[in-house]
């Protein structure tokens, strides 16, 4: 009797750390694909909120767009090196595990076609398995002025709707590539949207700062990182947090109802759990 | 079946929630005095309509002002050929300008109505040139971000002007304008004054006392005879229900009565709630200062959310007569979903509805290729329809999944045949200007909206006239909203009882079998059904349906943000 007591006990508090585990890990197993237009955009405007999603679970990648030639002080294809360089360290540092670089020119992406951005940011989803991804919100309005973000995150919802659809990109479905279903996005902002989400970033803001500070070629003048702590105080603030990010979450096939495990669609029009096969790909991720 | 005073009221408490930047509408406290100030207009007119006692009082302040004009203003007149109407647009506009006593004026020359087509990086990189040679302070233009504003030339070129504004003062754009022109400055314009026209919304956050500079305005807006008479005409047949616009030019004498009563009126009637005799509105945004802004704009919601959404009144649908009604849909399944339960009411009161399809649904079905898809879905769709009561179904065609890839003008010229030969009383399409919705949707919303902005302009796509004899203009639009709970899209401000049409509207998904079957690839909706090889209606079709019901009362509704242009 004492036997079984105790394995009980020893049974409850396992199941107990587990179950807390979980709750402190509620993206454990899921995949958050960022995409940014500009090297320093996912840090400066969304570098808590990503930090904190990481340390809940999700393995994160990051998607950049363009080649960042044009921000920076001197000739284009120095500028672009150095970009290139610091924002492996900022991504580093806010727990990204890798980069992928689209290298479209910067600030002229209204030259290139919405369709051949959108496929491309369409197969990376699909090849990392993405669950989740994180841009710029596609409706931002006063305050949003540069053409590369919203064009970025057009075709990154576009994509993010459509993956799991196997008419769209289907060349990309071959080597292991499956449609993927998208379910959720994260839409970060510097002009009003439709704010439903508030990241409490107090324990991550110092992970954020510091990425910041790894990217000073974009990141300037020298005081730069100061004012965006200022703001996501100030943006605290108005939340009872003492730092805070806003950002707008969508469902793109409406919210699960028993949050079931992310599932990957077939052209052969079979559903299967992503814990199948092609998962234990996840070592070539 | 709705009151233009309804209409304004919904679009004064939608304007309200629509993003407001700086809560606060004051008195301007600028000074003008000594400031460099550039007016980018798309169009001769635009800048007068939009803001141009403003502009005069600027002037009188002590600013120096420059004009660009962008487009050559060829369509802004019917009654003569295209070259003409752009001689006289162009000498009328020029003696607006010295009435208004601008420095100089600019002409960037690019073709009237289809600046849209011209590449953002273009455009911004002459108006970087111009800001980067004047070294102005403020930007005074068309809001790039302002709802139900049909005309796409305004939005592109506003969007181009504030993003060169930032693209001037960075010496990594354009190394080779200081070789070719000299020294320039690099500097920013944060000071930045947005109008809007053509009955779009925006925020409106400061306003000038205009007492002293209005009849300026109203003066050089008399010197674009061939513009206002334009204008003026089509107002006319849109109040009157006329089928086809007046062959005479407006007189003098009817100009001058005309402009009085528009645009005098409008700012008599805001100076009577500003303490002054007449008064203007405008967008003051501060470029510097954008995050506080933002900031500010969050602590303003969150102590002040918005009041429970707007609800939208219930439309009477009166008896059709034969009066035809025209849905345009990126897709037909959209269309059944948004506005099905309307067309059948409509059907049923006695419309002529016809439906137009923008894609050619080649990735709706799960057949294993493009073509079988297309085929099997128009062939569905014109089943579906008859469930619907829709009378015929077009197929525009063009390949689903790539329309952000075609000039929009491509788009609009298709949509003007199909406008002028419909000739509809009401057009029913997606809302472009809700957000978090499908990207074709917008995409479409915003060509057909052009479209119909531009049909009743013989000088747009002027071969149509051959065929198409009397072009009656559209009296009434209806801009279908969804996503309200995903995005708290608050726009709807007419809503259609579709209870009765709710089995036709199920039977006709039902009848979309390609739709259907790729449908039942999604994980979601396969669980729905717990059957992996689900291919029946989803179990959650009718549900935004009931919700929208419960707002009015109804078990089931559609709604819409109706706009009578």
């Amino acid at each position: 009797m004492r036997k079984l007591v105790f394995s009980c006990c020893i049974f409850f508090f396992f199941a107990t750390s587990l179950g807390l585990a979980a709750s402190a890990k509620p993206y454990q197993g899921k995949t958050l694909v960022i995409v940014t237009s500009h090297a320093d955009d996912f840090s400066i405007f969304a570098g808590g909120s990503i930090a904190t999603l990481i340390s809940q679970g999700y393995t994160a990648y990051l998607v950049r767009v363009t080649d960042d030639e044009k921000d920076g002080l001197i000739d284009p294809p120095h500028v672009a090196a150095i970009n290139d360089q610091q924002v492996q360290t900022a991504a580093k540092t806010l727990g990204i595990r890798a980069i992928y670089s689209l290298n479209f020119k910067n600030d002229e992406l209204e030259r290139v076609s919405e369709t051949l951005i959108r496929d491309r940011i369409l197969f990376y989803l699909r090849k990392l398995h993405a669950d989740s991804i994180f841009t710029f919100d596609p409706y931002a309005r006063y305050g949003e002025e540069n053409p590369d973000h919203l064009t970025v995150a057009r075709a990154a919802e576009d994509a993010a709707r459509n993956a799991w659809n196997p008419q769209y990109a289907p060349l990309q479905l071959q080597n292991g590539v499956h449609p993927q279903v998208i379910q959720d996005g994260y839409y970060w902002t510097r002009g009003p949207i439709a704010v439903n989400k508030v990241f409490n970033t107090a324990q991550t803001e110092e992970i954020k700062l510091a990425a910041l500070r790894q990217q000073p070629n974009m990141v300037r003048p020298a005081g730069l990182v100061d004012i965006i702590h200022h703001a996501d105080q100030s943006t605290g603030a108005i939340y009872g947090y003492p730092t805070a990010e806003v950002c707008h979450h969508i469902w793109y096939h409406g919210k699960p109802a028993n949050q079931l495990p992310a599932l990957v669609v077939t052209p052969s029009n079979t559903v299967r759990s992503q814990a199948s096969s092609d998962r234990s790909q996840g070592a070539s991720r | 079946m709705k009151s233009k005073s309804l209409i304004a009221a919904s679009a004064a408490l939608w304007m309200a929630f629509c993003f407001l930047c700086s809560p606060a509408f004051s008195v301007t406290q600028s000074s003008f005095k000594g400031k460099v100030v550039v007016v980018v207009s798309p169009h001769g007119t635009d800048y007068l309509e939009g803001a141009g006692a403003i502009i005069a009082t600027m002037i009188q302040d002590g600013a120096t002002v420059y004009l660009v004009r962008v487009s050559n203003d060829e369509k802004h007149g019917y009654l003569l050929p295209v070259n003409q109407v752009r001689v006289q647009s162009y000498d009328e506009g020029n003696r607006a300008a010295a009435i208004m006593g601008f420095k100089q004026v600019i002409d960037l020359n690019l073709k009237d109505g289809e600046v849209t087509d011209v590449p953002e990086p273009e455009l911004r990189e002459r108006l970087a040139a111009i800001y980067r040679k004047l070294a102005p302070t403020t930007l005074v233009t068309a809001d790039p971000w302002a709802l139900y504003d049909p005309d796409l030339d305004d939005q592109r070129v506003a969007r181009a002007a504030v993003d060169a504004c930032w693209n001037a003062s960075s010496r990594t754009f354009y190394p080779e304008l200081p070789v070719i022109e000299g020294p320039t400055h690099f500097q920013n314009i944060y000071d930045r004054y947005f109008w809007t026209t053509n009955g779009g919304i925006h925020p409106e956050n400061e306003y000038f006392n205009v007492t002293e500079t209005l009849p300026k305005e109203l003066q050089a807006l008399e010197t674009m005879q061939t513009a206002m008479s334009a204008e003026m005409s089509l107002a006319q047949a849109r109040r009157s229900g006329e089928t086809s616009l007046s062959n005479q030019p407006a007189n003098t004498a009817a100009i001058h009565a005309y402009v009085e009563q528009r645009y005098g009126r409008a700012a008599s009637k805001l100076g009577r709630r500003h303490a002054a005799e007449y008064a203007q509105a405008i967008y003051h945004y501060a470029g510097s200062a954008g995050t506080e802004q933002f900031i500010r704009t969050l602590a303003y919601e969150k102590k002040n959310p918005p009041p429970s959404i707007a609800l939208p009144k219930l439309m009477r649908v009166e008896k059709g007569d034969g009066r035809v009604v025209l849905i345009l849909a990126p897709d037909f399944p959209s269309l059944i979903q948004n506005a099905g339960g309307t067309a059948v009411q409509l059907h049923q009161a006695g419309f002529v509805v016809d439906a137009v399809i923008l894609t050619n649904q080649g990735k709706d079905g799960n057949a294993g290729s493009t073509a079988a898809a297309v085929l099997a879905n128009q062939t569905e769709d014109k089943n579906a329809a008859a469930i619907l009561g829709i009378r015929r179904v077009l197929h525009l065609s063009f390949e689903q999944g790539q329309i952000a890839d075609i000039p929009a003008t491509v788009v609009r010229e298709q949509l003007l045949w199909i406008l002028r030969s419909e000739n509809p009383e009401t057009v029913i399409l997606p809302d472009p200007w809700i957000r978090y919705i499908n990207w074709e949707e917008v995409l479409l919303g915003r060509i057909a909206a052009d479209a119909i902005f531009h049909m009743t302009n013989a000088a747009t796509g002027q071969e149509q006239q051959e065929v198409t004899t009397t072009v009656r203009p559209v009296t009434k639009i209806l801009y279908w909203e969804n996503n309200a709970e995903n995005s708290g899209n608050t726009a709807a401000n007419a809503a259609v009882d579709v209870t009765s049409s709710e089995s036709q509207k199920k039977q006709s998904l039902s009848a979309l079998h390609a739709w259907l079957g790729l449908q039942a690839l999604l994980p979601q909706k396969a669980s729905l059904s717990r059957d992996t090889h689900f291919s029946g209606v989803p179990d959650d079709f009718t549900a935004e349906d009931k919700a929208e019901g419960k707002r009015v009362a109804v078990p089931y509704a559609e709604v819409f943000h109706q706009v009578e242009p």
